[in-house]
């Protein structure tokens, strides 16, 4: 006999009611009861699908009432899918999908757009990510999604892209960044890039990503020659580098060589200079000493590494739809090309903020006391909060600023940096030192404040759930990666969001904790110096400057792309178009250093500008931007002496200035109001044009900087 | 849980339509929006599913619900 509508649906009920616990196998379980009956749209089921109706009360049911309502196409859905997030039972990942899924059917595309970003965040789960990753396509196409940064980002690769780029694109869209995306024909890698007329240059991006992997290289799996084969392979990246970067100002993202699963040379393969893995290593080595700095070489090798060879590699997708690496792989993959796409954008992260007790070290220094804690040999609990500490350490090295951040006295946090024989880090490590029972919100953006930083350029660690979750919530632009109870996890947790990726290291990234930490002694100056003056006058500063040299163009080219706050125009030339600038007559470009009495500054500073209309009457300023570290010292006011007598030098009688308003810039939006200059006009998107006829500048603006100009190049 | 509901969930997903049923005669012929990228993410989703691989063959020869059915009950789901 067949069982009643009624009895499959009180069966079902008894499935889910029974379970205490989110059971997945259960609901589907249920779900399929139902639908194989074809009972999803009964007047039975719907009895039970109402709020407070008894599905709604148990985990299992909460998470089928959605799921029949999905199916339904039922509006409900939206609430149900509230009440499983609400409970927080079952994944939450899964349910934020689903829950964006239905904002986006039913319009709150803005919604949907924000439960997508939570749901991603965290997750690597590959099919999961191609499920977002669809979705993301869909609702994208309805409307834009909120992004602090657009980019146009070019792809041309030599093997499929279907699954790579819509992970890209979510990747992007996780950390704030509109990717627009144009994908070359598949295969078209020298195509694309040798015909000036293909579709890539029809694109205009400001950054290209070379998708290619070891077949490229085209290197037998022995060569007697293994020299001039290395070479030609490196020579033809470098033909497509330059002629890419001549056609179009961009960033270049280049795949280095992966290395192949199999060889039937086996260890010879690697040991002997003509063996294929031997060839493609070298070739790697060789690529990276030939990239220009508007390219990065992506390292595969280390990455095919990471993931493992038998995970990287899949010969049945290479061969049936020509996948390469394994879909499995891809998020990894698409974790370092995000990373590099971050840093081409300038929002690499630059402060990492750390808590103390059982995040630095293994105790609670208030209840254990210096003797109680544990850092450092001899238990294995204190040498992995060390290593946490030496990580910390490489990274200030490399220019990341420290800070801590911690409820504690502050006499009780400081003692185990005075006194630990096992703490690696010490006081002067850090750029800011926060230790006292205030919400760990408020002293962040305090830091922030100190340090003259924004939020988004911060991450912060802390073994503390509560808090975590806390700065989450309050300060979402904040970095707050998840670490679990095991402090021999704390670095790998650190290392995963890969948020201190960088384009480049100039000598001023290695200096900076030293800079932060002087300007902590300039502080005290100042509260003892009387006025403004006086303390500025006290500091002895010196400013170098000169017009760019091929020494300092990489920190110039840095500086463009990633100062914000103090950058009138925020024009992120890349390293060819600077280069072009140096080489015409037609540009004058000015690079300035500062030092004082407590230390070097470095490269601070960077202004370009250009005569426009007929004759050099008239000198428009392109570029004037300048680091937050010397903000208050007049130093925009010594830039502005500088280009104001080599305008006139030249013959100008008239300086003109335009200030193009960002979400980040507004420190700047009176800036040449302040200089003396006279508003013309205001142009649509808020532009305003401002000039200074010269005949009004009649003394330097700059009291208290001396001035240097550079030697000239020998 | 059969195998075909396995399946339907995971078209219903890649075609994003909650409500889409299928039978063994849902093939690339009947619905338009089944291309060849679309075959890709079934297989990828496929083979999380049911804890499998396509051989480059079955791949080769996916063009219904039908081929897919067969290739994932050949290993017993």
């Amino acid at each position: 006999m067949t069982p009643s509508p009624a009895d499959i649906v009180r069966r079902v009920t008894e499935m889910v009611t029974r379970a205490e616990a989110y059971d997945g196998e259960v609901v589907t379980a249920a779900q399929e009861a139902l639908e194989s009956h074809d009972l999803i749209r009964s007047k039975e089921v719907s009895a039970y699908l109402a709020e407070g109706g008894p599905w709604r009360s148990t985990p299992c049911g909460l998470w089928l009432a959605a799921q029949i309502l999905d199916v339904r196409g039922d509006p409900a859905a939206a609430g149900a899918w509230n009440a499983v997030i609400e409970s927080g039972v079952g994944p939450e990942h899964e349910a934020r999908l689903a829950r964006a899924r239905q904002r986006g059917a039913s319009g709150a595309v803005p919604g949907a757009y924000a439960d997508l970003r939570e749901a991603v965040r965290g997750t690597v789960d590959a099919s999961f990510l191609q499920r977002a990753a669809r979705l993301y396509r869909r609702l994208r196409r309805r409307e834009q999604p909120p992004a602090t940064r657009r980019v146009r980002l070019a792809v041309v690769a030599s093997s499929t892209t279907d699954l790579l780029v819509p992970l890209l694109e979510l990747a992007a869209f996780r950390d704030g960044i509109n990717a627009e995306t144009y994908v070359g024909p598949y295969g078209n890698v020298r195509q694309e890039i040798l015909d000036p007329a293909s579709g890539l240059y029809a694109f205009r991006p400001d950054v290209v990503l070379i998708v290619v992997h070891w077949r490229d290289a085209h290197l037998p799996a022995f060569a007697p020659d293994a020299d001039a084969r290395v070479a030609e392979v490196v020579d033809a990246a470098r033909e497509l580098w330059e002629t890419l970067l001549s056609r179009q100002p961009c960033t270049i993202i280049q795949h280095g060589f992966d290395l192949p699963p199999e060889d039937a040379y086996g260890n010879l393969g690697s040991v002997l200079g003509g063996g294929r893995v031997a060839m493609l290593r070298a070739a790697n080595r060789r690529l990276v000493d030939a990239a220009p700095a508007a390219v990065a070489v992506l390292d595969l090798e280390r990455l095919g590494g990471d993931v493992g060879s038998s995970a990287w590699a899949d010969a049945g997708y290479w061969h049936t739809v020509k996948q390469h690496p394994a879909p499995g792989a891809l998020p990894a993959l698409v974790e370092r090309q995000v990373a590099l796409l971050r840093a081409a954008l300038g929002l690499t992260r630059k402060v990492l903020v750390l808590d103390l007790d059982n995040t630095l070290w293994h105790g609670i220094i208030g209840e254990d006391g210096l003797a109680g804690i544990q850092v450092g040999p001899p238990t294995a609990a204190g040498e992995a909060h060390a290593a946490l500490q030496q990580y910390a350490r490489d990274l200030k090295e490399r220019g990341i600023l420290l800070a801590v951040c911690s409820k504690n006295n502050d006499a009780d946090a400081r003692a185990p940096f005075e006194r630990h024989d096992g703490m690696l880090l010490g006081l002067e490590d850090f750029a800011s030192f926060r230790a006292n029972w205030r919400d760990k919100v408020e002293n962040l953006r305090d830091i922030a404040g100190t340090l003259n930083l924004g939020l988004d350029s911060f991450v912060f660690l802390d073994d503390n759930p509560v808090e975590r979750a806390r700065v989450r919530a309050e300060l979402p632009e904040v970095a707050v990666p998840e670490v679990g109870r095991d402090p021999a996890d704390l670095v790998a947790a650190l290392e995963r969001g890969r948020f201190f990726e960088a384009w480049t290291l100039s000598p001023e990234d290695r200096q900076r904790t030293e800079s932060y930490r002087t300007n902590v002694q300039r502080e005290e100056l100042r509260a003892t110096a009387g006025s403004l003056e006086d303390f500025l006058r006290g500091l002895n500063m010196t400013a170098e400057t000169g017009p760019f040299t091929d020494q300092v163009l990489a920190r110039v080219v840095q500086l463009l792309g990633k100062t914000n706050q103090f950058n009138v125009t925020t024009r992120r030339h890349n390293e060819q178009r600077v280069r072009q600038m140096m080489a015409s007559d037609g540009w004058w470009t000015q690079y300035f250093k500062l030092r004082d009495r407590f230390g070097d500054h470095g490269l601070i500073g960077v202004m370009i500008a250009t005569a426009v209309g007929s004759g050099p009457t008239t000198w428009q300023i392109d570029t004037w931007l300048m680091s937050c570290r010397v903000i208050g010292r007049q130093m925009e006011d010594c830039m502005l002496d500088t280009v104001v007598e080599a305008a006139r030098a030249a013959g100008a009688t008239r300086l003109v200035g335009r200030y193009v308003p960002t979400p980040k810039n507004a420190l700047v939006r009176d800036l040449y109001q302040r200089m003396g200059f006279r508003e013309v006009a205001r142009e649509d998107g808020g532009g305003i044009r401002y000039e200074l006829p010269l005949a009004d500048v009649t003394a330097p603006r700059c009291t208290c900087i001396a001035r240097a100009s550079s030697a000239p190049a020998a | 849980m059969s195998a075909l509901f396995r399946l339907q969930r995971i078209l219903r997903e890649v075609f994003d339509d909650p409500s889409l049923t299928i039978a063994d005669d849902f093939s690339m012929q009947s619905y338009p929006d089944w291309d060849s990228v679309a075959t890709v993410h079934i297989v990828l989703a496929a083979e999380e599913e049911f804890k499998m691989r396509f051989t480059t063959d079955e791949v080769a020869g996916i063009r219904s619900v039908a081929d897919v059915r067969r290739a994932v009950e050949a290993r017993g789901a």
